[in-house]
This record gives C-alpha cells, sequence and structure tokens, in this order.
C-alpha cells in the first residue's frame, strides 16, 4: 500500500493542475469576442522586423489606409455596357441599405475638392506648379500674360478657385490641377472607372468599422456583400462580372480555411485513432486513455499558448491539432507493454517514453528559438503538449489501466502482419535502396525557395481578383516605397524635392508609373518662400498684373485692387502639421508620420510611395537613389520577408544539426557507441524525403525544415521505444500504431490548402513511413525470434 | 464654351472623388420645339463669348469660328488670342498654331467622353444624352425656344450652377452661370460668307 501513496498523490497533483488550466481557458473563453484570443492574421506569423521598426511601421499605415475598405468592380463588356451603371447603382443602394458599412461610394470623398480649395486658399501667392514656376522665373511677361489669356478664353484651363481679382493669374487653380493623383481609376459623371481591353468596369468603394480580422465582423460584413449582389441581381446578368478587392476578402477566407481546415484534420485525425485503436484493442478503455492523454495535452499547451502569448493564432490550433499523432505514442506504448507484459508496465516503458519525449522537445526547441512567433508558439504548444501527454501516462495511466482483464489476448494483432513484411526484408530493402537512389539523384537538384508566396494562402480566385484590381488601379503598394527621414521637417521637405527631380525623370521615361509624396502638398519652407519673392517680383514688381489687365482692357483701378490683395498679403508658411491636422491628409495618411511619434523615432518621417514599376531592375535604380541621399532607404518588404525566410531557414538548419549532435551525445549516453543509429534513421529518411520531394520538382522551404524536427521527433521515439524493448512485439506494435495514427494526421494536413500546412505534411507522411520502412529493414531481423517468444 | 471648360476641369480634377448623384432613367421623347434640331445635318458658324468675372470690372469677349461635321466639333477661337479645339467622342484635342499640344482620350480620361457628349448633344438636341445629366426644362416654340439645364449631378452643379439656351431653327444662344458669380454668354451667328 504504502507504494502506492506517491502514485496516487501524483495523480491527484495532475488532476488539479489541468483542473486549474480548464479554469483559466473557461474564464479566458468567457470573453465574447473570440478576436480576444484567437489570431487568424497570417502576418502574425512573421517576426516583426527588428532592424527597420520605422518601415514596419510606415508599412503599417500604409496597410492600415486601406484595411477598412473594401473594393468591388462591376464589370460589363464594352460593346455592352447599358446595364453596368444602373447595376452599380444598385450595388451600391443594397450596399448602403444594409447599414453595415460607414460609407459607400463610386470613389472617393466628395466634399474633397472643396476642402482641397478651402485649406490652400491662404497659400495661394506662394505655391507654384513647376510649369509656372519655370515660367515666372524666365521673366517673361509676354509668355505669361499670352498663357493667361489663352487660359481665359479656352476651355482646357484650370478653373478658377479664387475670384479673379484676388488670383488674376489662377495660380491656386493650377496649383490644385496638379494634385490629382495618378492612378488606373479615372473619373466620370458618375464616379470611377476603369478599363481593360474588352471590359469597363466601375468601381465601388465601402468603407467598414472595426478590424477586418475579427470573425465576428467578417461574417457580417461578407453576409451583407452576398446579400447586396443578390439584391443588386449582378449574378442574373452573364455579361455582368464582379472584381473583389481587400483585406477582409482575404482575412476572411484565411480564416474560413483554417477554422475548416483545423475541423477537418483534427476531426479526421481523431476518427482515424478511434478506429484504429477499437480495431486494435477491441474495448473501450484502451481507446478513452489515448484520448485522455491526448485531451490532457492539448488542454495544457492551449493554456500555457494563452498565458505564454496572449492569443494563440489559429494555424498553431490546426498544427496542435496534428499533435494528437505525436503525443499519442506514450499512451500506445503504455498500452501495448501492458497487453503483452501485464504488470509493471510503466517501469518497463518509462525510460524509453521519457528519453523519447527529452529528444522530442530538444527537437522542437530548434523550432522555439526561431524569430517567428507564430512558429515559437507552434514549437511552444507541441512541446508543452506532450509533457502534458507525457505526465498522463506516467501518473494516471497506471491507476486507471492497473490490471490487465483476465480475457485480453496475448497477442499482437500488427505483428504478424509487420513479421510478413519483415520476412521479404530483402525486397524491401531494395526498394528502400531504389527510393534511396532516387533521391539522391533529387537531392543532387535540391532547389530552396523563399518567396513570400509561401505564406499566402487565400484562395486562387480572390488572388486573380486582387491581381487584376491592382492592374486597374495601378494603385501604390505597401510594400515597396522609400522612406526618408531627418532631423527636422524642412530638412525632409528639401530632400524629397531633390530626390523628386530624379524620380519625375524616371516616370517620364516611364520606368516608373507614379509615385506619392509629401512635398508635392507640401513644399519646403524654402521653396514656399522661393516661389512667393517669385510671385511678388513678377506679378508686383515686375507689373504682372497691371500688363494683364491693360491687356484685358480693364481700368488701373481694377489692376490697383487686384495688386493690393498680393501687397497686403501676409503670408505664413505651411508645415507637414498643418497637413497632417486637417481632413485632407486622410486622403494621404500614410505620407507624414510623426502625427504619431513615439520615442525613439528621428524627428521627421515620411514616406514617398511608389506605383508599379516598368521591370523588377528599376528598384535597383531606386536602391542607388536612395543611397545617393542621406537618410533615404528604400524599403522593399516582400524582398526583406523573403531574405528574413531564407535567414531563418539557415538558422533553423544549424540548431537541428546542434539539436542532432546534442541528442547523439544523450544516445550515446544511454546505448553506447551504436546509439547514434537511432539518430541515423530519421535523419535518413529525412534526406530521403527531401530528395523525393525536390525529384518531384517540388523546392524547399523553411516550412519543410521545421517539418523535419516533427520526423525527427517521431522518427526518435520510433527508435528509442524498439530499442529499450530490444525489438518486442509490444513495441513493434506500438511504433506501428503510433506511425499510423501519425500517417492519417498527417497525411490528411498534406491535403492542407494553406502551403504551410500542406508543406508539413508533405514532409512528415513520407518521412515517418520511411523511418518505419527503414527500421523494420535494418532491424527486424535481430527480433525474429521475439515474436515466438510471447506467443503462447 | 467655358460652361465645357469647367465641367472638364472640375470633374477632371475631382479624380477619385465622384459619386452619382442620379440615374438616368427611362428618356422622355423629345419636345417638338427641338426635334429639327437633331435633323438639321452640319452645323457651323461665328461666335462671340462674353465672360463676366467677378473683381474685373469689364466682360472679357472672344469670338471665333464653330463647325460640327459627323461626331466632331471643331471650336476655334480667333480673337483676341488664337487657339483650336477638336471636340470628338473619342478625344478632347487642343491644337496651337495647328500644332496639337493637348490630348486627351475618352480612354485615359472617360470624364472627356461625358465632356464631348454634352457638348455634341447641345449641337444635335440629343435630348436623351442631355437628360442623363441635367434636368431640362423647355418653353417657347419651334421658332423661339427656351431651354434651362439644371445639373443633377453635383459635382457638374459645383461649376456649372445653371445652364440657359436659347434658339429657333439653329441654337442661339448659350448662358453659363457658376456658382461663384461668374457668368458665361456666348452667342452663335450663321457662318459669314467665305467661311465653311
Amino acid at each position: 500500500m504504502s507504494a502506492r501513496w506517491p502514485a496516487l498523490v501524483k495523480a491527484w497533483v495532475w488532476a488539479l493542475l489541468l483542473l486549474s488550466c480548464g479554469g483559466a481557458l473557461g474564464y479566458k473563453f468567457s470573453d465574447a469576442n473570440p478576436g480576444h484570443y484567437f489570431d487568424t492574421n497570417i502576418l502574425a506569423l512573421l517576426p516583426a522586423n527588428q532592424q527597420a521598426p520605422l518601415a514596419d511601421l510606415a508599412s503599417e499605415r500604409m496597410a492600415d489606409h486601406f484595411a477598412n475598405d473594401i473594393l468591388l468592380l462591376v464589370g460589363a463588356p464594352k460593346a455592352d455596357d447599358d446595364e453596368l451603371l444602373p447595376a452599380t447603382r444598385r450595388l451600391m443602394d443594397a450596399l448602403n441599405s444594409s447599414g453595415d458599412f460607414t460609407a459607400v461610394s463610386s470613389g472617393g470623398n466628395s466634399q474633397l475638392q472643396q476642402q482641397l480649395q478651402t485649406f490652400y486658399h491662404p497659400y495661394r501667392y506662394q505655391l507654384l506648379t513647376p510649369e509656372l514656376r519655370q515660367l515666372l522665373h524666365n521673366g517673361d511677361q509676354q509668355a505669361l500674360i499670352r498663357r493667361s489669356l489663352q487660359q481665359l478664353h479656352s476651355p482646357m484651363a484650370p478653373p478658377r478657385a479664387a475670384p479673379f481679382s484676388d488670383d488674376p493669374f489662377n495660380l491656386l487653380g493650377s496649383w490644385l490641377q496638379q494634385l490629382q493623383p495618378a492612378g488606373g481609376f479615372r473619373p466620370d459623371a458618375w464616379g470611377l472607372v476603369a478599363s481593360d481591353a474588352d471590359y469597363q468596369y466601375r468601381v465601388v468603394q465601402a468603407s467598414f468599422a472595426g478590424s477586418a480580422y475579427d470573425p465576428a465582423n467578417q461574417q457580417r460584413l461578407l453576409n451583407a456583400i452576398d446579400a447586396a449582389i443578390a439584391t443588386a441581381r449582378l449574378q442574373e446578368d452573364d455579361e455582368l462580372r464582379l472584381l473583389r478587392s481587400g483585406l477582409l476578402f482575404h482575412a476572411a477566407a484565411g480564416a474560413e480555411q483554417a477554422r475548416s481546415e483545423m475541423s477537418t484534420i483534427g476531426l479526421g485525425s481523431l476518427a482515424g485513432i478511434v478506429l484504429l485503436l477499437f480495431w486494435y484493442f477491441r474495448s473501450p478503455r484502451p481507446l478513452l486513455l489515448p484520448l485522455l492523454s491526448i485531451g490532457a495535452g492539448l488542454l495544457l499547451a492551449l493554456t500555457a499558448c494563452l498565458l505564454l502569448f496572449g492569443r494563440v493564432h489559429i494555424i498553431t490550433l490546426a498544427f496542435g491539432a496534428s499533435l494528437v499523432g505525436v503525443s499519442v505514442d506514450y499512451a500506445l506504448h503504455y498500452l501495448c507493454a501492458q497487453r503483452q507484459l501485464s504488470g509493471r508496465a510503466l517501469h518497463h516503458i518509462l525510460p524509453g517514453i521519457t528519453l523519447g519525449l527529452i529528444t522530442s522537445v530538444l527537437a522542437y526547441s530548434a523550432q522555439a528559438l526561431t524569430p517567428f512567433p507564430g512558429l515559437r508558439q507552434m514549437a511552444v504548444f507541441a512541446a508543452i503538449g506532450l509533457i502534458g501527454a507525457w505526465l498522463t501516462v506516467v501518473c494516471w495511466f497506471p491507476l486507471l489501466a492497473r490490471a490487465p482483464s483476465a480475457d485480453t489476448t496475448q497477442t499482437s494483432r500488427l505483428w504478424p502482419a509487420i513479421a510478413a513484411l519483415a520476412a521479404r526484408r530483402r525486397w524491401l530493402a531494395a526498394l528502400l535502396l531504389v527510393a534511396g537512389l532516387c533521391a539522391l539523384w533529387g537531392l543532387s537538384q535540391l532547389r530552396f525557395d523563399d518567396s513570400l508566396q509561401n505564406l499566402q494562402s487565400s484562395p486562387a480566385a480572390l488572388l486573380a481578383d486582387e491581381a487584376r484590381v491592382q492592374q486597374l488601379s495601378q494603385r501604390a503598394g505597401a510594400s515597396r516605397f522609400l522612406l526618408l527621414q531627418a532631423d527636422d521637417a524642412e530638412t525632409l521637405l528639401q530632400t524629397e524635392e531633390a530626390l523628386r527631380q530624379r524620380l519625375d525623370t524616371m516616370v517620364v521615361s516611364r520606368q516608373l508609373h507614379s509615385y506619392q509624396a509629401l512635398s508635392q502638398v507640401i513644399p519646403s519652407v524654402a521653396r514656399q518662400q522661393q516661389d512667393y519673392r517669385l510671385v511678388h517680383q513678377q506679378l508686383l514688381q515686375g507689373q504682372g498684373i497691371a500688363h494683364l489687365f491693360t491687356t484685358l482692357g480693364a481700368g488701373a483701378d481694377a489692376a490697383s485692387a487686384s495688386e493690393a490683395h498680393l501687397a497686403n498679403h501676409q503670408p505664413r508658411w505651411l508645415t507637414p502639421d498643418d497637413w497632417a491636422d486637417h481632413p485632407i491628409s486622410q486622403l494621404l495618411p500614410f505620407l507624414w508620420l510623426n502625427s504619431e511619434a513615439s520615442p525613439g523615432l528621428p524627428a521627421a518621417v515620411s514616406v514617398i510611395s511608389l506605383g508599379p514599376v516598368a521591370d523588377p531592375a528599376v528598384y535597383s535604380q531606386l536602391q542607388a537613389l536612395a543611397d545617393e541621399y542621406r537618410g533615404v532607404t528604400l524599403v522593399n518588404r516582400v524582398a526583406d520577408i523573403s531574405g528574413l525566410l531564407a535567414s531563418y531557414r539557415i538558422t533553423v538548419s544549424e540548431w537541428m544539426l546542434l539539436a542532432a549532435v546534442a541528442i547523439a551525445l544523450l544516445l550515446r549516453l544511454r546505448y553506447g557507441r551504436r546509439g547514434w543509429l537511432i539518430l541515423a534513421l530519421p535523419l535518413l529518411s529525412t534526406l530521403m524525403t527531401f530528395g523525393l520531394l525536390s525529384l518531384q520538382g517540388h523546392p524547399l522551404t523553411l516550412f519543410h525544415l521545421l517539418a523535419a524536427l516533427l520526423v525527427l521527433g517521431i522518427g526518435l521515439d520510433t527508435g528509442i521505444f524498439l530499442r529499450e524493448s530490444a525489438g518486442e512485439p509490444h513495441a513493434w506494435d506500438a511504433v506501428s500504431l503510433s506511425a499510423l495514427t501519425s500517417i492519417l494526421a498527417f497525411g490528411l494536413l498534406a491535403l492542407s490548402q494553406t502551403p504551410v500546412l500542406h508543406y508539413f505534411g508533405a514532409t512528415v507522411l513520407p518521412g515517418i513511413l520511411l523511418t518505419w520502412l527503414l527500421s523494420l529493414a535494418l532491424r527486424a531481423g535481430s527480433t525474429q525470434t521475439s515474436p515466438q517468444g510471447t506467443t503462447p | 464654351m467655358r460652361i465645357f471648360a469647367a465641367l472638364l476641369i472640375a470633374l477632371w480634377l475631382l479624380s477619385g472623388n465622384l459619386w452619382a448623384e442620379e440615374i438616368p432613367t427611362a428618356s422622355k421623347t423629345v419636345p417638338k420645339q427641338l426635334r429639327h434640331l437633331a435633323q438639321s445635318g452640319p452645323v457651323n458658324g461665328r461666335f462671340v463669348q462674353n465672360k463676366t468675372l467677378q473683381g474685373l470690372d469689364i466682360p472679357l469677349r472672344s469670338e471665333g469660328h464653330f463647325a460640327l461635321t459627323d461626331d466632331t466639333l471643331l471650336w476655334q477661337v480667333t480673337s483676341p488670342i488664337a487657339s483650336e479645339l477638336q471636340i470628338s467622342r473619342d478625344a478632347i484635342v487642343q491644337l496651337e498654331d495647328g500644332r496639337e499640344v493637348f490630348r486627351l482620350s475618352a480612354a485615359e480620361q472617360p470624364l472627356s467622353r461625358v465632356i464631348s457628349d454634352i457638348f455634341l448633344a447641345v449641337f444635335q438636341g440629343d435630348w436623351a444624352l442631355l437628360q442623363q445629366h441635367f434636368d431640362l426644362q423647355v418653353s417657347g416654340s419651334a421658332d423661339d425656344w427656351q431651354l434651362q439645364l439644371l445639373p443633377l449631378n453635383d459635382v457638374i452643379g459645383r461649376v456649372a450652377g445653371r445652364i440657359d439656351v436659347e434658339g429657333g431653327a439653329q441654337l442661339q444662344s448659350l448662358q453659363l452661370a457658376e456658382p461663384g458669380g461668374d457668368r458665361t454668354r456666348i452667342e452663335f451667328f450663321a457662318p459669314e460668307h467665305g467661311h465653311p
């Protein structure tokens, strides 16, 4: 009896710990908003850019600008676009009346023109377009007057933005006209339109409140959009097409995919295991015990992740669901040992499962050390889940599965099949050799792919829509831009002005489609003063106004009145802060970063956003250009992230090697010289897997390497269990059951549409199969006598 | 003329900031007073434009020729400064001394299509087209009619508060009142001898 006391204490302590986990989870989930504990943003998987927090901030601001908008483009064939306008209007009305959107428009802010005019009016004598500046600078009064006359009589002139007397040369009108942003969307009388070779499109823009990543929001908005499309009867007309663009669609698709895959993969994996175990044990108890250990592991892992990270990424959960394939190892090993050895099963297998746990946790520690928050989460989830499963087996199983009942058959169900396969191990070895040679050929052509596309999981149709809209809108992307920083705003703007001359050249030569810069809307004070002086010199001292009035045949009084406007004007210089404080800055809020200046940021930071480029080589040119100016950097988030993926791929490889060395030392301590063989099998099967994948033309990614950690963990379990039990049938049964359950779980992962999960599945599935086959081919011979020993 | 200038540029300036006010529904039949305009064939003649600007004590007078053939309107200012404009459904082109200095193609700038549509509609009496953009009021007889255009669209309305057109067998005059107080009046005359 005394020996049972520690066992009871252990069991109760573990039960209490799990209870408190359950309590903590219950408390956390009582929060009605799942957004507070589940993360669905794929970018959360990416590391924070330690080197360039400023670039991150700028990129975030640009992305935020579009984050709460969706664009719907209604298209009709150019030859038959009668229905286009009415259909677009119906869609807008339906979206409006849904009440789910804060604003619905056919392209922007209708108040803007008036707001711009009011904002710039006090500064009308100090803001010159390049053309006017040149004209005034040349001092050619005749040309100036001629231009004015032409504008007064021609329909092609900019509209007059101030009364004639106030601004006879229409400086303000010219300034406002050049503010027009470049882009592929063009206005007509009813809104923005775009066209390609065959189709004409109308733009509908809708804004919403709340986060695009909030699942409740996603559901509500998507339903509203679908309902509006139905109400507008867009689908009834075969001629009409609809393009969708916006973060909301991608976020919702990603969340939906992760949700459905989590349930299919998790459920599929569970169902497979339940069926397999029921077939094997023919008894409900051995069926429930592995589930208990899996459940306890998941509970502990989820609680730990929420405590450590605050929120759990939905992909972590999907990955975690596959963890059942690994954590079931310990329970299976215990049950198989108990069936065939009866009592003291734990004592018998404890060294094996403990070593299995340590090596798996070691393997995961490599993943936990990467700077990817999502991957770190997965590693912590996996390691803690395994510890939870191990603790359940150690603390509860001896009590719950004490004695094998009398009618339990002691024979192994799997061993006959395994033994039959082992008897043909020459063939097996030959087959593996052929596979190995193929893999070797594949390894010689190994390629790596670190592109961002690896993280892109949106459905192809949505991506095609998005690409089409991008092409039509020519909108500046949030992933590539010039970032400028300086000690003060004036220096910053002067740098921008110098830089823009070079950018203008690139725009003229059509290398760069367009750009947007702060100094286009707020020139440097130096330039404003220079322009103001020029206006005074030419229009007042140089008598430009007087000449114009004379030419028009107006009286001297009118000319004097107009001159007085300019002469009595007290200039105030525009600064970026004036812009930031005004509602019009909402047009391009990401150009000036200082309104949310936080400690540690340089005094003045701005962004020059870049439109599409003619070819990627232009980015090298822009890089060279940025290098010429102090405080200017070309931010290329796409390249940055690819670079990060590449460097983490290398880091993970190095950590894997280090983990392998540590594991090899550990194995040598326990098993002596030949201990390394246990490690060699999963390593060999991993290499073969990589070779075979490469043979099929798949480049390897960071995620294949991370999946190899899983193969390593499960493969080590296999090797250690077999070694600890000297290849007894119960051990073979356990590792085979484990391999089968893992293959079930990860086989389903390989079907995932989410690239990251697919890579895991495609690596782990063949990896485990090969490890098992290799173990059989290399070891089965030494244990051939064992089955007879235990068969009655 | 200023109407279209103002319209064109103002609408154009609003790039990205337009919205629909009203959609034309079933077009009513063309009032009898205007029916003959659509069939009147090629139109050409002389125009005199008087513009009154706020803060300028005298009207600005300019004159020139216009010619409508098929779907292209040629607008030539001859005095006090020469400039030439070709307006068609596909493009608006500005010429100086016979040289093209500016082109707005309908493909690049859909708004120019709207402008040229309105422009051509006024000259051709295309009732349905005008109805897309304006609330139309007609009074008088076929020999002496008055047409009042009130913009349906806020964007157009901000530039052209109201347009009044008068005519008989032919278009006689057009007056634009801008909300800011500037006024433009264009009078049309039969071609002088020697002009096309």
